[in-house]
């Protein structure tokens, strides 16, 4: 018998059970024929599994990342039940039974900073570990990035995105904004183009549409060819007070800071819209998160002016931090 | 069954000027000599050489891939045998064969044409060394049995017997000593690449 090596370097461990079958041999406990059985068994026994639960792993991981998103709730509901449509789909096909093909393409309806592009990065991640995208990489573009500037320049351009995009998703935020122009518009080539290839591509390319709840549907009522091409909707509802201050503190707690309990007051009112502060604040997470890096850089000036100070300083957002950061946030939204 | 020298002198058919052959000892020394393919064969498997495999030796060789080639190693292990030896160095290449079986990306199994059994329908415990090799490669994958000496007079049909005696495998005759097949076997090789 010859054995037969590759990759010359890549032979490294050996696995537990193999070297007792060998010393088994090598004791003469055993023959060569019952020692090929054992292994035999023995890779049976491993063949799969291993390799189906480092799969589902990464899966898990990539789900869990998704169940520490605070609320989101009817989302997370959602992607649950696409996984075990993917699943089932998958199940059915190798027992040979009809299935549905796997149309994945979807929009998203939400305000800014309700988690749009932050679950669509993370379906990316559950449809590669699922084996219905190759890569699963997002591939965020606007108006812009689709629409050229002359006759035929903006098939071109969109055709580059979704090349690139191609194997994950292919996520367009203010997807309305295609269609704004009117009849003369490129925007509208560029709809075409999309629309040809999520056809073509449906293999292999997702895409999701992303915006304004109203701007949205208004946009696909006047294409209803479009709506019926995006069988998944998924609305993402602004976040209330309580998730906000959940979403604040797991922020916090990932810096390694902590707020005074006067600063988490503070933030509780602004968020509930009652000081008119910060009323544009309200369902916003991106805001949440702005105006804590804002806070945290205020601590940093207050810190540093004095010599000495300890640990617990370092850590702690003070009322005043916050108070300075909603104050700069709200003016900076204002100007 | 001539394991040795279809190391060699397929080597040589691939085109490799010396022999790197390092010999594995069973007390995990390693030794390099660097042959010349004809020396390897006075050497190893002359008159007067032994004439068995005792420790693990494999040569590393560029195997044409495309335009360019890849380097690939071949390791000739000791042979199995159906009883347990009760020589211990025997025992020692027989683990060394095991463990690296098992580490290979594919097994070419020799067998002698001149020594084809009839196709046993005993029991799995009675199985003889050769069928079990052989049930192991069918679970493993890349695997490939050779009926080596063809080229004997009264072999030319011991690949159509060895087909009874292995179903579902692929089976190519060989010989080592005229390099009869060795095209076929490149082939295969190349599939498993």
């Amino acid at each position: 018998m010859l054995a037969l090596t590759f990759r010359p370097n890549s032979v490294g461990d050996t696995p537990d059970e193999l070297v007792d079958i060998a010393l088994l041999v090598e004791q003469g406990r055993i023959g060569a024929g019952q020692a090929l059985r054992l292994l035999r068994k023995a890779d049976a026994r491993a063949a799969q599994p291993p390799l189906n639960a480092q799969e589902d792993n990464r899966l898990e991981e990539a789900l869990g990342e998704l169940d520490s998103l605070i609320g989101l709730t009817e989302v997370k509901r959602l992607v649950r039940e696409l996984c075990a449509f993917v699943e089932i789909q998958k199940r059915r096909q190798a027992a040979a039974l009809a299935t549905e093909p796997l149309v994945l393409h979807m929009v998203f309806r939400g305000n800014p900073g309700t988690g749009k592009t932050t679950v669509a990065r993370i379906l990316g991640k559950v449809f590669r570990e699922m084996g219905v995208l190759q890569k699963g990489h997002l591939v965020e573009v606007e108006r812009a990035d689709l629409v050229g500037e002359y006759i035929g320049h903006t098939a071109q351009k969109t055709r580059e995105q979704i090349k690139r995009a191609m194997g994950g998703i292919l996520f367009i935020d203010e997807a309305y904004s295609l269609a704004r122009g009117g009849e003369k518009d490129f925007g509208k080539e560029a709809i075409d183009v999309l629309v040809k290839s999520m056809e073509d591509h449906k293999d292999n390319l997702v895409l999701i549409l992303a915006g304004y709840k109203d701007e949205m549907s208004r946009f696909l009522r006047t294409n209803p060819g479009l709506k019926s091409r995006f069988p998944i909707h998924i609305a993402f509802d602004d976040y209330s007070t309580s998730e906000l201050l959940q979403i604040c503190d797991l922020m916090l707690r990932q810096r390694e800071y902590t707020m005074a309990p006067e600063a988490r007051a503070e933030l509780a009112t602004a968020l509930d819209g009652q000081t008119g502060m910060a009323e544009r604040l309200q369902g916003n997470a991106r805001l949440v998160r702005n105006i804590i890096e804002r806070a945290i850089r205020r601590q940093a000036v207050r810190l540093v002016a004095a010599s000495e100070c300890s640990r617990d300083a370092l850590m702690t957002i003070s009322a005043q931090d916050l108070c300075e950061a909603l104050c700069a946030e709200t003016t900076s939204r204002s100007a | 069954m001539g394991k040795t020298l279809f190391l060699i002198n397929y080597a040589a058919y691939l085109g490799q000027q010396q022999l790197k052959l390092v010999r594995h000892e069973a007390d995990q020394t390693v030794e390099t000599v660097v042959l010349s393919p004809v020396q390897a064969r006075t050497r190893l498997v002359g008159e007067g050489a032994p004439h068995k495999t005792l420790a693990l030796q494999h040569v590393a060789m560029n195997f044409p891939k495309a335009k360019g080639s890849v380097q690939i190693e071949l390791c000739d292990t000791p042979g199995l045998v159906d009883t347990i030896p009760s020589d211990e160095q025997l025992r020692r290449g027989m683990a060394q064969a095991i463990r690296r079986i098992r580490q290979s990306h594919m097994v070419l199994h020799i067998v002698d044409a001149t020594r084809l059994r009839q196709p046993s329908n005993v029991s799995d415990e009675v199985a003889s060394i050769d069928e079990e090799i052989a049930r192991f490669g069918l679970s493993r994958g890349g695997y490939v049995v050779l009926v080596n000496k063809i080229d004997l007079p009264g072999a030319q049909d011991a690949p159509r017997r060895a087909r009874a005696l292995f179903p579902g495998h692929l089976i190519i005759g060989v010989s080592a000593l005229t390099s009869r097949g060795f095209k076929e076997v490149t082939r295969v090789v190349r599939r498993y690449l």
